[in-house]
Order: structure tokens, then C-alpha cells, then sequence
């Protein structure tokens, strides 16, 4: 047996949050696939209001049993139901922030990395001879990659979660529905963080551009588009692509949690972790919160947690 | 020999800008001529421009060009089937230029922005690429995909020639035991897993495989050691007389050009000096002859009194009036106004066999 002493304390702290980690994961994957597929795990709906058939009254806080694992809150919702009903909700929504932002984050990237001219802009910034306002402002006014940079500069540095409240207010006019309008917010979510995507793909695609294979296989014929997405892309960026989408998405679970509690996210029929919050601390602390709490908690931290191992074992293969 | 002409280039200059308000004069008006199964060799000192003309005839310049102008004509069918000479830059770019001539230096106003797309919508790079023209990079570790086995390099270059894999197999074993690289130990191994000269020798077996018009061999035996060097010249000879093809060889080696070449040109700062056949150039016998050529033979048939060429070449930032050789010249004249003047360009290569730009050999 190997003693835990204060040398290797923190390897086994360590190990201990990763084989939780990787059985809460192996839980998630089960549960939401359950959900998805609609199995009944558990014998009431998330939007059943329960209630004491002989006294007709509300089944607030009912003690752990077997019929109610979690408990009930303060309205009769069966708290397990809405758990297990919410995963759903909360993955897809923040597979469509994911996914848009992958999507824009890479085009994105290699547009500005592989049509670019990054060098004449750096030359022509640093060089300070004979340098007149015409041919130096003039160029640079025109060029639509410089522009391209600015507003992904721009967009990176604001504060989304205001961003997104501001773009509520402004589709609060056209879309009613507030399951459409989170779909929309999810897909801003994605667009406005695609710019730190975009930075690291230009990045590796400005530093291989220039190197012999890429210009043999432009020799032998290759098309740009499969220098890119082939050799560029799938070689050298798999990994990055992986690991920042992981990253994502456990952002955008937390986004589609918060917005849910600021009543901007997902509404009746969908169930989300949100409401959840927002049933159980309108009225005052109870401890049947841990349970929600504990699941948002390490779901968040199983993104988190994927997403570094995923960096580690790309930075491990030089890639 | 055949008389058919696979590749001329006429009037060739590329012009780079690389920064605000600068640029740089690569390749100025260079003229050759490859006929079919001829050896081109061009000679010249690092920096006179061989590498770029050969990339410009492809189209894959490292940076984009400010200007890229003249003709670059190669043998392509036509609708009939029949072969004809085409020019690869046909709508570039004459129109879009204007030079203006300010202190003593000239500035190009370029509108390159349509380069790129001019170059892919004209040059049907990949019908020529890899299938009419191969080339041959100097460093053969950086030419091959660092991520892929020798074989996958023959399955994806041969691919649109030959799809059963059965015959993919056969031809890669074929071909690698044709160049003396055991096929079973080598068709799966990656490039880092390869010597420099085994890598060089991968890179010659696909460039027969392939079975192009012509085959660009950019510098290849330099950073060899003898023996492999030894081996590059005799599988380059096996391919001139298996297959007819047409290979141009860089190198600034004359003794590597004199085994192999049957036409040379020499170049210096951008310029073809000298183009003729190997044995007039090579023949330290021969009166006429430009001074560069002179004095690298000079050299390395190891009789040039100094031993190194007195001066530097000029710099490109300026473009220099007159002959480009002339601060550099034993045999310069003030008479003859070579300082001012240029001597004229090539002309009907494909009649007058050798030429030089010199004035002391031109008529007025």
C-alpha cells in the first residue's frame, strides 16, 4: 500500500479529482444520452407540480427517499427530474456556441493566416525612412486584413456577458420566443470568442506558410485548400481545435446556466439548471441546492479538466 | 537530339516589393531556351537569381510579386491535341504598370492584389505542377511532408495516374529498387527516419515516377558528401537517357553542371550573361566569352591570379545604368559607355546558340 506522506500528498489529491472527474464523466455521457433519447429514468416530469393527494398540499422539501432521490423544492419539482432533464438542455445549447464558434474561429483564422501579408504590414510599421503620410496611411486604410485584425481586437476585448444583454434588448423586438432568442444569444456567444481561435490558427498557419513542404506540395500541385486543411489544419491544429472547443464548452454550459437564472435562457418545455437555481434560491437557503450546485460544479470542471489534458497531450506530441 | 522546343522564356522580371516604397529587382529580362530531352544547366554565385526564375516559371513564389512580366512558354496540348507553345503569364500585367523615374530610381506602381487570382484562373497550376514540371527542392528534408511515409508521397502524387493500389505498390518498389533504396525497408519510413542522401534519392525516384515534361533540380547535390553526390549525377543521367526529359539544373558548381549539362546559363544579378552550349562555355580555350564567365572559370580551373572575383555584386535596392557587371570588370572600357548603356538582351535564342550580353561581343 503506498503511504500517503507529504511528498506525494498532492499527486494523490491529484489522482483523487481525477478518478472523480473521469466517473462523473462516464455518469454525464450515460445520463445525457438517456435524455436524449427520452429514457424514463425517473417516474415524474420535471414540470409536474407534486403535491399530497389526501391534503392537496405543495410537496415542499420532501425528504430523500426513493421515489424523490434529490428531494423536491419549494414548488413540488422533483429535483432529480429536473437535473437529469437539464443536462439536455444544457449541452445542446452550448454545443451551438461551440460549434459557431469553431466554425467562425477557424475560417476566421485561416483567412487571416494564409491570405494575409503579414510581413509587408510589419516592415512597412517599423520602417520609418522616407515614409509620407500618403504611402503609409493610404495602404494601410485600404487594407481589409488590417481591418480584419482591428475588429477581432475589438470584439475580443469587450465584455461579453453585456454584449450579449444588449443584443436581448435589441432581438427582444423581433423574436418573441425566448428558446429561439437563447439559440441566437449561444451563437453570438461562439462568434464573439471565435477572435482568440482565429489568433492562435493564424499563428501556426503564418509560421508553416513559409516552410519547404508547404511550398513542395504547392509545387507538385496541391490547392490551397488542401495545403490548408490538410496539411495545416489536420496536422498541426487538431489539437488546438480540440482543446479550445472542449474549453468552450464548458464556458458556454456556465453562459447558458447564467442567462437561464437571469430569465433570458431556456423557457417551458426545456429544463435547465438555471431554473433550477432560480426555483430553489428564491426562497431562502436549503441544502437540496447542493445538488444542483454539485452537478453544474463538476460539469464545468470535467470541460475544464478535458480541455487541459487534451492541451497537455497535444504540447507532449510537439502539436 | 529533338529539336522541339519544351520550355522558353523571354523577357523575364520579377519584382518583389518588399517594403513601403521598396523594391527589389529579383530576375531582370532573363531569356533561355530548353528543348526536349536537353539539359539546361544555369550557373551563378548565391543571390544572382537562378532559384527565383525557376519559381517563377512554376508560379509558387515565396512572397507575392509586385510585378511579374514577360513570357513563359511551355509545350501544352492544344483542343486539337496538338502541342503547342503557350504563355503561362498571358493577361499579366503589362497594363496595370506604370514606371516613374524619380532620382535615379525607378518605381514600380503595381497592382498586384489580383495577382493571386490572375495567377490561379491563368496558370492551370494543376494540370502543369507536378504533372508537366517537377521540381526539385535543395534541402530534400524539407521538401517532403514531415508527416507523411514515402509511400504515402508516391500514392499521393501518383494518385490521379494510377488508382489500384496493387500497382501503386509494384511501381514505388520498382522505382525505389531502381535507385538503389531497399523498397521494403524504406516505403514506410518518414523523412526524419531517412539520411540526407536517401532523402534526395526519394526525391529523384519521384520525380521518374511522375514522369514529367521537365525536371527542375534546384541545388540538389549541395550538402551531399562525394559518394552520394557521385550518385545524384548517374541516376540524372539514367533518367536523361531512359526518358527524354528535359531537366534544368541549378547549381552554382560548375564542375557538377559540366558532367551533366548541355546547354548553360550563366547568370549574374538577375541577368543572363552568357547562354550557349556546354563545351564553348566550359572550353577555357574559347575567345569569346563575358568576363563573369571568364573569371569563374578562371577559378575553378584554378589559374585567376587573384583567386576571388575583386568588388561586390551591386545592390539591389538600386538599379544600376549600363551593364551591371561593369564595376567589377577587368575588361571594362569607358569608350564603349558600358557604365550608362546596357548591352542588349538575347535575341532569337532559338537561331543564335550562344550569347552574351557583353558590348565588347555585340554589334553597336
Amino acid at each position: 500500500m503506498k503511504w500517503i506522506t507529504q511528498d506525494n500528498i498532492e499527486t494523490f489529491v491529484y489522482d483523487c479529482f481525477r478518478w472523480m472527474i473521469m466517473i462523473y464523466a462516464l455518469l454525464y455521457i450515460i445520463l445525457l444520452i438517456c435524455s436524449i433519447v427520452e429514457v424514463p429514468l425517473t417516474k415524474y416530469s420535471p414540470t409536474d407540480n407534486l403535491y399530497n393527494e389526501n391534503t392537496r398540499e405543495v410537496l415542499s422539501f420532501s425528504p430523500i427517499s426513493q421515489e424523490h432521490p434529490m428531494g423536491t423544492d419549494f414548488y413540488g419539482y422533483d429535483i432529480f427530474s429536473q437535473i437529469y432533464y437539464g443536462i439536455k438542455t444544457n449541452f445542446i445549447f452550448s454545443l451551438i456556441g461551440a460549434l459557431v464558434f469553431l466554425i467562425v474561429g477557424t475560417l476566421l483564422g485561416v483567412r487571416l493566416g494564409y491570405y494575409s501579408d503579414k510581413n509587408k504590414e510589419f516592415f512597412s510599421f517599423i520602417n520609418g525612412r522616407n515614409v509620407t503620410i500618403k504611402r503609409y496611411f493610404l495602404p494601410k486604410i485600404t487594407n481589409i486584413h488590417m481591418w480584419e485584425r482591428i475588429a477581432s481586437d475589438i470584439i475580443n476585448s469587450f465584455p461579453l456577458i453585456l454584449l450579449l444583454l444588449l443584443a436581448t434588448i435589441f432581438l427582444d423586438t423581433w423574436i418573441p420566443s425566448t428558446n429561439k432568442k437563447l439559440i441566437i444569444l449561444m451563437a453570438l456567444f461562439g462568434l464573439f470568442s471565435s477572435p482568440r481561435l482565429a489568433s492562435m490558427i493564424m499563428g501556426k498557419i503564418q509560421t508553416l506558410r513559409s516552410e519547404e513542404f508547404i511550398l513542395s506540395a504547392k509545387a507538385l500541385g496541391l490547392s490551397n485548400r488542401q495545403i490548408i486543411w490538410k496539411h495545416i489544419i489536420w496536422y498541426e491544429c487538431r489539437y488546438v481545435l480540440l482543446f479550445q472547443t472542449t474549453y468552450i464548452m464548458g464556458q458556454a454550459s456556465i453562459l447558458e446556466i447564467t442567462l437561464t437564472y437571469l430569465n433570458l435562457g431556456a423557457q417551458f418545455p426545456w429544463v435547465s439548471w438555471g431554473s433550477i437555481l432560480v426555483n430553489m434560491g428564491s426562497t431562502g437557503f436549503h441544502i437540496y441546492i447542493l445538488f444542483p450546485i454539485i452537478f453544474i460544479t463538476l460539469t464545468i470542471y470535467m470541460f475544464m479538466r478535458f480541455a487541459e489534458e487534451i492541451k497537455v497531450y497535444g504540447e507532449k506530441r510537439n502539436l | 537530339m529533338n529539336n522541339d522546343i519544351a520550355l522558353s522564356v523571354e523577357n523575364l522580371r520579377v519584382v518583389f516589393n518588399i517594403r513601403q516604397g521598396i523594391q527589389k529587382t529579383i530576375v531582370d529580362d532573363v531569356d533561355f531556351i530548353l528543348r526536349k530531352g536537353e539539359i539546361l544547366g544555369i550557373v551563378g554565385e548565391s543571390g544572382s537569381g537562378k532559384t527565383q526564375t525557376v519559381y517563377s516559371i512554376l508560379g509558387i513564389h515565396v512572397q507575392n510579386p509586385g510585378l511579374v512580366k514577360g513570357s513563359v512558354n511551355l509545350l501544352l496540348p492544344d483542343a486539337d491535341g496538338q502541342e503547342k507553345l503557350k504563355n503561362l503569364y498571358e493577361t499579366i500585367i503589362q497594363n496595370t504598370v506604370k514606371i516613374e523615374h524619380d532620382n535615379n530610381k525607378y518605381r514600380y506602381k503595381k497592382n498586384f492584389k489580383y495577382w493571386r487570382r490572375e495567377n490561379k484562373k491563368l496558370f492551370n497550376a494543376h494540370t502543369i505542377r507536378g504533372k508537366k514540371i517537377f521540381i526539385m527542392f535543395q534541402d530534400p528534408k524539407s521538401f517532403l511532408n514531415p508527416f507523411w511515409t514515402v509511400r504515402k508521397h508516391f500514392y499521393k502524387i501518383l494518385s490521379p495516374q494510377n488508382n489500384s493500389p496493387k500497382i501503386m505498390d509494384k511501381l514505388i518498389k520498382e522505382t525505389l529498387n531502381k535507385f538503389k533504396l531497399p523498397a521494403d525497408k524504406v516505403a514506410d519510413l518518414y523523412p526524419h527516419e531517412l539520411s540526407g542522401g536517401m532523402c534526395q534519392r526519394v526525391m529523384i525516384a519521384l520525380g521518374y515516377a511522375v514522369k514529367p515534361d521537365i525536371i527542375i533540380a534546384d541545388e540538389i547535390t549541395t550538402g551531399l558528401d562525394l559518394i552520394n553526390q557521385v550518385a545524384v549525377v548517374k541516376h540524372l543521367e539514367t533518367i536523361k537517357l531512359e526518358k527524354r526529359q528535359s531537366i534544368i539544373l541549378i547549381s552554382h558548381d560548375i564542375g557538377f553542371i559540366s558532367k551533366l549539362a548541355d546547354k548553360i546559363l550563366v547568370m549574374y544579378d538577375g541577368q543572363g550573361v552568357e547562354y550557349g552550349n556546354s563545351e564553348t562555355i566550359l572550353n577555357p580555350q574559347t575567345a569569346k566569352k563575358h568576363p563573369y564567365t571568364k573569371e569563374l572559370l578562371d577559378i575553378y580551373y584554378q589559374t585567376h591570379k587573384d583567386g576571388y572575383i575583386l568588388g561586390e555584386p551591386p545592390r539591389r535596392n538600386d538599379i544600376v545604368e549600363g551593364c551591371r557587371f561593369h564595376k567589377r570588370c577587368k575588361r571594362f572600357n569607358e569608350g564603349m559607355n558600358c557604365s550608362k548603356v546596357a548591352p542588349s538582351d538575347f535575341h532569337r535564342l532559338d537561331i543564335m546558340e550562344h550569347q552574351i550580353r557583353c558590348k565588347l561581343f555585340q554589334n553597336n
